[in-house]
């Protein structure tokens, strides 16, 4: 379905001395550099699968999702989506796929919703009684029946992203591109979208490559994640295997009946105080569990204290601040 | 063909039904659009005006000569304001912004999309303002039959001509920073296109007529039907309309091949 | 005073980052109308020295002309768009909220513009005299300087003008539409096109009342010698920009209100 082999995508960035004699400078002589949004990208993505995209900011998930799209060309590579070479912008391609931006709106803000719809109907070349079905279907299942008549402008963030969400899905395409659909959301319009998205998907079994900065997005829509950092992919696999990256390690929670001072005891885990060192989150390898526990309730004014498996968010943050742990964990699971 | 001339037609449909809509909620501005459109007409013509009661020609042309030139002109203008000028100016917000990406996922033609998609609903509500003009000021130089047949296809021919003029200059926009100033470079050009091509040094004359060839969108139709035996610039017209449409496709890819798209 | 210059070095800086955008929508238009008035005229006396149109010859329109250039490149204002997107995005928030008004800023901004935009046209004044001197009438020092002087009061007039077109802002989505208006309405009635003593007579004595002739045709016959007496002229202009910036009070204080009282 989805298929790339050594993609690359280089930008041309302008560079500005600070201050208003660089800026007179660069008036007369314009100096550029060469960035290097992505780098040799593999990636296959079978049909129906729901793939995650995780990353830093810059790392290059919404380049990625421009060049399967088409509306950006790689500067090197090969990429195949559902048999069509994206950059050669098919009409027929185009009519399969579909993109939400979580930060651009292609609805008309001052105008119900509905009447984007309409155009869209157009643009689509949906039948009535189809386009008449799938509003229905969507309004119902997102819960909006009452707001596509209301002008864009006036909906609230969430209920603006479910009828942005149900514009792209109007057409029944085939693969779907959500770069970031939840962003600036509260959790329960967070909540409602992922759980639209899990649905649809059962539904209709449709490709889905979603980017998002959420975790949560991650685990709850994605049985694959691919991890991607400085342009290139660190990690391709489920979310399981990414969540043991650390070593089965657990997240031990102490609370302390006043505050501690001397750390030393606690350094090698990793520890993350609060503000008035009364509670520290530690990250203990499994095989030390025992031990430190003991060491640490036998040492310090514990009052409490609680055990769970590593949060991904944990990992997610542990890998970008040490992008060679994916590296020794590859080695490893190489040998 | 036929099927997907149908398509484009019905999708243009929607975009005036959209456009409309959406300018009916905005009852001030859109009135201020045509007092905008009324003012610059009445400016134009007193100018004019004003101009012939000091001397009897300006080059060749006698007051009605002129008059009718700047209806045409205006009339020309009229379409260019109502179906094409708005795009301009949102082209250079959709490339900022990069909500040119929607445009260049939909499956119709993103030329079509991106230059056709706005059509100013004040500017429209004018048409007979020109038209008039023109009649007037056409009847007052006892034109032929042929003339009143052929000239709305006149006006058709420069409306298209600026148009690919107009478009292939904002496919700039791509390269620069800030594409805002592009459009006064284009405003520009139509201000200089707005007057007969006599006026100018021959140097500048043969630079935009065929170079640029911003002169002969006014100037060729308007001579022709004066006297028909001047048909050369009209020929000259059609092949620049023919060179233009094969540039601006060519351009458009280019255009879409560098295209980076403003990150998220 | 520090944090004037401070803020005068910033408007520069941006100035200078968009730098094609800056010669385009600044200096480009005022030059192209100037070229395009000058091939007009000289139509218009068919190059003869020696025909009189009115009261003036071929030379004492092209250093007419001249002139209304020179005036247009200091005393032009665009800083309406930055004040109405500003009121729109609900920027103003922040000028109540720093230790330095909307007002100051406003007024550095014209400063820093006024600088420039002096220096440009002096440029440009030096290259066009000393390229065609035979076209032009020489200069005199004291009619230059009393002319210049007028000139940056326009300057004023036209930043007074542009700051109450972007306060509607307070009331109106889209006020370029008033700038546009403004801007076609004052060229014609300046004398920017056609010196205002080649106007009806009827017309002329209307404009009189008005401030319209102190935008361009005061000024400018004031450099080439023939403005009457500096003073009444100059206290009239200071006449008009008074009344024009009590209105910008007036409106500043109620758009104020609304956006306070909206919590916009």
């Amino acid at each position: 379905m989805i298929t790339c082999r050594g993609l690359c995508k280089n930008f041309e960035i302008y560079q500005k001395e600070p201050g208003f004699s660089g800026t007179l400078k660069s008036f007369f002589n314009r100096k550029y550099k060469t960035r290097e949004a992505v780098k040799s990208f593999d990636v296959e993505i079978p049909e129906g699968q729901i793939v995650g995209l995780l990353g830093p900011n810059g790392a290059g998930k919404t380049t990625l999702i421009k060049m399967f799209t088409g509306i950006v060309v790689p500067s090197s590579g090969f990429v195949q989506i559902i048999g069509y070479d994206p950059a050669k912008r098919d009409r027929r391609f185009r009519k399969k796929i579909a993109l939400v931006m979580g930060q651009k709106s292609q609805l008309w803000w001052d105008l119900p919703a509905m009447d984007s719809f309409q155009l869209l109907q157009r643009y689509y070349e949906i039948s009535d009684a189809d386009f008449k079905e799938r509003v229905g279907e969507l309004s119902e299942l997102l819960d909006v029946k009452d707001l596509l008549q209301v002008h864009v402008r006036k909906l609230s963030l969430g209920e603006r992203m479910k009828v942005e969400l149900m514009s792209c899905l109007l057409h029944k395409p085939e693969v779907i591109f959500l770069d970031e659909p939840t962003i600036g959301l509260d959790l329960i319009a967070q909540r409602n979208i992922r759980q639209f998205i899990q649905d649809y998907h059962q539904r209709n079994h449709c490709t889905i490559v979603l980017t998002s900065h959420y975790m949560a997005d991650v685990e709850a829509l994605c049985s694959r994640l691919v991890f991607i950092l400085q342009g290139k992919k660190r990690f391709d696999g489920d979310i399981v295997t990414f969540s043991n990256l650390l070593g089965s390690e657990k997240n031990v929670v102490f609370d302390f009946d006043r505050s501690v001072n001397d750390h030393s005891l606690l350094t090698p885990f990793d520890p993350h105080w609060n503000a008035d060192c009364t509670r520290v989150e530690l990250r203990i390898p499994h095989e030390k569990l025992k031990e430190a526990t003991i060491d640490i309730l036998r040492n310090l004014p514990v009052v409490e204290f609680n055990t769970e498996k590593l949060p991904i968010e944990r990992v997610m943050k542990t890998v970008m601040e040490n992008p060679d742990l994916l590296e020794t964990n590859r080695r490893e699971s190489q040998e | 063909m036929i099927p997907r001339i149908k398509y484009y037609l019905l999708l243009y449909r929607e975009f005036v039904k959209t456009c409309f809509i959406e300018a009916m909620s905005f009852r001030l501005h859109f009135i201020l659009l045509i007092v905008m459109d009324l003012v610059f007409y009445a400016s134009v013509f007193a100018s004019v005006d004003i101009i012939y009661q000091h001397v009897e020609t300006i080059g060749a042309w006698n007051r009605e000569q002129l008059m009718f030139f700047m209806s045409f002109m205006l009339a020309v203008n009229h379409l260019q304001m109502s179906f094409l000028a708005d795009n301009y100016w949102e082209l250079s917000l959709l490339i900022r912004q990069g909500n040119l990406d929607y445009l260049l996922v939909k499956p119709a033609s993103s030329l079509f999309s991106t230059f056709l998609r706005r059509v100013s609903a004040g500017s429209t509500t004018l048409f007979i303002v020109p038209w008039s003009c023109m009649i007037y000021f056409g009847s007052r130089l006892s034109f032929p039959w042929i003339a009143w047949v052929i000239l709305p296809f006149l006006v058709i021919l420069a409306f298209i001509l600026t148009g690919l003029i107009e478009t292939i200059i904002c496919c700039s926009m791509f390269w620069m920073l800030e594409g805002v100033g592009i459009n006064f470079l284009r405003m520009q050009l139509q201000q200089v296109a707005r007057w007969p091509d006599f006026i100018y040094a021959s140097f500048i004359r043969k630079i935009l007529t065929f170079i640029i060839p911003v002169l002969l969108i006014y100037n060729a139709p308007s001579r022709f039907l004066f006297d028909f035996s001047d048909w050369l610039a009209l020929v000259g017209m059609i092949m620049a309309i023919a060179a233009g449409w094969v540039i601006l496709h060519f351009l458009w890819r280019v255009c879409l091949n560098s295209y980076e798209s403003a990150s998220s | 005073m520090l944090k004037w210059w401070q803020t005068i070095k910033v408007h520069w800086s941006n100035m200078l980052v968009y730098r094609v955008n800056f010669l385009l929508m600044v200096i480009g238009p005022v030059l192209v109308f100037f070229f395009v008035k000058i091939s007009l005229w000289y139509s218009i006396f068919q190059g003869n020295m020696q025909t009189m149109i009115g009261n003036y010859s071929l030379s004492d329109m092209l250093t007419y002309h001249l002139w209304t250039m020179i005036v247009m490149l200091i005393s032009r204002s665009y800083n309406f768009g930055k004040l109405s997107e500003d009121i729109r995005l609900g920027r103003v928030s922040t000028y109540l909220i720093y230790p330095f008004s909307l007002w100051e800023f406003q007024v550095t901004n014209f400063l820093s513009r006024l600088v420039i935009q002096l220096f440009i046209a002096l440029f440009c004044l030096l290259i066009l005299v000393t390229t065609f001197s035979q076209y032009f009438h020489d200069i005199i020092a004291i009619n230059f300087l009393k002319g210049l002087m007028l000139t940056i009061f326009v300057g004023i007039f036209w930043f007074s003008l542009q700051y109450l077109i972007g306060l509607l802002t307070f009331w109106l989505e889209e006020t370029w539409v008033l700038a546009v208006i403004a801007e076609t309405v004052i060229q014609l009635l300046s004398g920017n096109i056609i010196p205002l003593d080649l106007f009806p007579q009827w017309a002329a004595r209307i404009l009189e009342y008005t401030p319209f002739p102190y935008v361009t045709f005061v000024p400018v016959k004031m450099i080439m010698g023939a403005g009457g007496d500096f003073l009444p002229a100059l206290a009239n202009l200071v006449f008009w920009i008074i009344i024009l910036n009590f209105i910008v009070l007036l409106v500043w204080r109620k758009g104020l209100k609304l956006y306070t009282g909206a919590g916009m």
